[in-house]
């Protein structure tokens, strides 16, 4: 049976005829499953835990890199292939798994090609494509062998797989996150980028005025984080066009 | 030798200290790494170094081949070949196969030769091999 967790953002009006036409393209596809709203009295979290018990085929999550990220922190560890139905704005994750629109993905669900990839974790929490924090007080470790410590302002990246395609290095099935780091220096008019580049699954960072890391551009998590990776992971429907 | 076919290399670059930087501890790398930045305590790759001019090392560094344009307090032991650009600076000893040092380097150090040097005389007879001998220079 396949499980499919609309995210609470698709109860305002605005998505009522989405819903109602992924409802009817999936049934129209033989998909038939249970679907699962989420509501003010029930989280995400708690619908995924529950309609595990039944031994579901398929998660499929409808939403955004948000409902996504939720799901696979709610399936517990357990090998069960993930689908994604992108609604709305936020979706750069469902589009580097070659998925670009809810109609597409319903396609992409019936025909069901399957990876397994990576995900990256931090402070026991999974993430599917980067990590950001802001380089002002922080102090990265690494391997415990050594410490990187940027000289300005910028922004530090972890990036287990790489959405906006600017980096040919990062791939989501090496066991290896790729840590960006970005220094700008100069004014306004002179102004250089400079940038670090390395390659861990064992990264430590820790940010001396306690900003928060950013995973996959929708959920916060506190510092000191420590960062690596989950080999093989998440077992994920995709499409032809993916990038990787 | 220290032509263009090894600056390819570092287009594959594996590891890329920038200028923006501080690293400091055992930094220990498997591919080619390129250092802009600063670094202390130990630099070792089993693939190609390379040191940019604005880079200041206070460390030991270990590379199969090195350009060094940067300035390296410590000891440099290199597998393959080693090349000291102008501007470059380095205040300790030197372990190499093959070494170039451009004009305007600078190296104050002992200089171990490790590899065998062939030395070969076609017009005369005499023409000698040296196979697996140390040569050191005294800077």
């Amino acid at each position: 049976m396949h499980v499919y967790i609309f995210d609470y953002f698709l109860n305002q009006k605005k998505y009522e005829k989405i819903v109602a036409k992924i409802e009817t393209r999936l049934t129209d596809l033989g998909l038939n499953g249970k679907n699962c709203h989420v509501g003010p009295l029930k989280s995400l979290t708690s619908i995924v835990r529950d309609e595990l018990k039944n031994n579901p085929k398929t998660v499929v999550a409808i939403g955004n890199n948000n409902t996504l990220n939720q799901i696979i922190n709610s399936l517990e560890s357990l090998p069960i292939p993930v689908g994604i139905i992108p609604v709305g704005v936020n979706n750069e994750i469902s589009r580097s798994f070659g998925i670009k629109d809810e109609d597409e993905a319903c396609n992409i669900l019936s025909a069901r090609l399957m990876e397994t990839i990576d995900l990256g974790v931090i402070n026991g929490q999974y993430f599917v494509s980067s990590a950001e924090i802001q380089n002002k007080e922080t102090i990265i470790e690494i391997n415990n062998q050594y410490t990187i410590e940027p000289t300005g302002p910028g922004k530090i990246k972890i990036i287990n797989l790489d959405i906006e395609q600017k980096n040919n290095k990062s791939n989501p099935r090496d066991g290896l996150l790729e840590l960006y780091i970005t220094v700008a220096q100069g004014g306004i008019i002179t102004r250089n980028i400079n940038k670090s580049f390395i390659q861990s699954n064992n990264i430590i960072v820790n940010n001396l005025i306690h900003k928060n890391f950013i995973i996959d551009n929708s959920m916060e998590i506190k510092t000191p984080a420590q960062i690596g990776t989950a080999k093989g992971k998440l077992k994920i429907i995709v499409g032809k066009e993916r990038i990787f | 030798m220290f032509k263009t076919d090894k600056n390819s290399d570092f287009k594959e670059a594996e590891t890329i200290i920038g200028p923006s930087v501080k690293v400091e501890g055992d930094f220990v790398g498997q591919g080619n790494l390129i250092i802009e930045g600063v670094v202390r305590g130990s630099v070792k790759t089993d693939g190609n170094l390379r040191v940019g001019d604005k880079s200041k090392i206070e460390a030991s560094v270990a590379a199969e081949n090195a350009i060094i344009s940067g300035e390296i307090k410590g000891d440099v032991n290199i597998k393959g070949d080693l090349e000291l650009t102008v501007g470059a600076k380095i205040l300790g000893d030197i372990e190499t196969g093959t070494i170039c040092i451009a004009r305007g380097a600078f190296f104050s150090g002992k200089c171990t030769m490790n590899e065998g040097i062939k030395i070969k005389d076609d017009k005369k007879d005499n023409g000698r091999t040296i196979n697996g001998a140390e040569e050191e220079i005294e800077a």
